[in-house]
């Protein structure tokens, strides 16, 4: 048996300007895989967010739109609606749904629309400088707490899984990481649940990934990965949140 | 078993993952500099890698490519 590690087709051959140790090419990489194995390449559509992960159409090789600020699960509503057999995932940072987009989250998630959010939790805005994210560490140093996140001040993070959990409407929820390799093929598994479960039309599903980001943390890849290990994974426990499905 | 491991050094961006995730810590920083400025990536020992895949799985990059045939 020949196994072959290499580019899934998902992805174009465009090299990815992230920062060096970004999680988001991580899992650019397992979507691509994903959309490969299940074979919906020629009918998926890619939401593209605002954050730094807003040219991800020049890294996917499928169609995709780049929606306003907060608007990918609106957008995303609406085109499933129309062409209810199109597989269209939207891939949202922490600032991008957790704080501008949270109203079209909720209502998405608790409408039960079928498709799948890829929601990248990285504690920060990065794109714009490393400002407080919702989602942003209580005590966790950024360019807009320069003395780390008080919550009495700033409140504390949310935890969006555990919040959507509580909704009827969906269907599959779970947390994961891409810190190490255990966690990146666990990453893997969940998001490929996820897209299985819209192409069996069974609604709405969300995958948290927890990523590091190096740059806006002020710190090297590797010790943005044990911080994730040991500040962020006890505050946002990764697992199954819900899941209304016995799909292997 | 065959196994072949190929590192794109044009696409490294020497974040170290890969290192770190190589359960025979087969993997070193080179001491040349590729085209961005960083030391890419290269293997120490091509006889001694499994194949695993473990690498690949964590490179942001996806500079490297494993075949592994058994």
């Amino acid at each position: 048996m020949k196994r072959v590690y290499k580019r899934p087709e998902g992805l174009s051959k465009t090299i990815m300007r992230y920062c060096p140790g970004c999680g988001h090419s991580i899992v650019h990489r397992i979507i691509g895989e994903t959309i490969d194995e299940l074979g919906i390449r020629e009918k998926t559509i890619a939401i593209a967010p605002v954050g730094c992960s807003v040219f991800l159409y020049e890294y996917f090789n499928c169609d995709s739109i780049q929606v306003a600020h907060g608007r990918a699960p609106a957008v995303s509503t609406g085109i499933k609606r129309v062409n209810p057999e199109l597989i269209v995932f939207s891939y949202q940072g922490d600032g991008d749904l957790a704080a501008i987009g949270t109203a079209e989250l909720i209502h998405s998630a608790t409408r039960g629309e079928n498709f799948t959010i890829i929601f990248i939790n990285n504690a920060i805005y990065g794109m714009t400088g490393g400002q407080q994210a919702p989602t942003t560490m209580p005590g966790q140093k950024t360019t807009t707490n320069p003395y780390g996140r008080d919550p009495k001040l700033a409140g504390y993070p949310i935890r969006v899984s555990e919040m959507l959990a509580t909704l009827d409407g969906p269907v599959y929820i779970e947390r994961t990481a891409v810190n190490k390799a255990v966690n990146v093929l666990k990453t893997k598994k969940a998001i490929k649940k996820a897209f299985q479960l819209q192409v069996e039309k069974k609604g709405f599903s969300l995958i948290e990934v927890l990523a590091p980001c190096p740059t806006g943390w002020g710190i090297s890849p590797l010790k943005a990965c044990e911080y994730v290990d040991k500040v962020m994974i006890p505050y946002y426990p990764l697992g199954v949140y819900k899941d209304l499905t016995q799909v292997k | 078993m065959k196994v072949e491991i190929t590192i794109d050094e044009s696409l490294c961006k020497a974040c170290a993952y890969c290192i770190e995730a190589c359960p025979k810590k087969n993997l070193e920083f080179a001491s040349n500099i590729n085209k961005s400025g960083y030391h890419p990536v290269k293997v120490k020992d091509k006889s001694k890698c499994t194949g695993c895949g473990m690498c690949y799985q964590v490179c942001p990059e996806i500079a490297i490519i494993v075949e592994n045939e058994s």
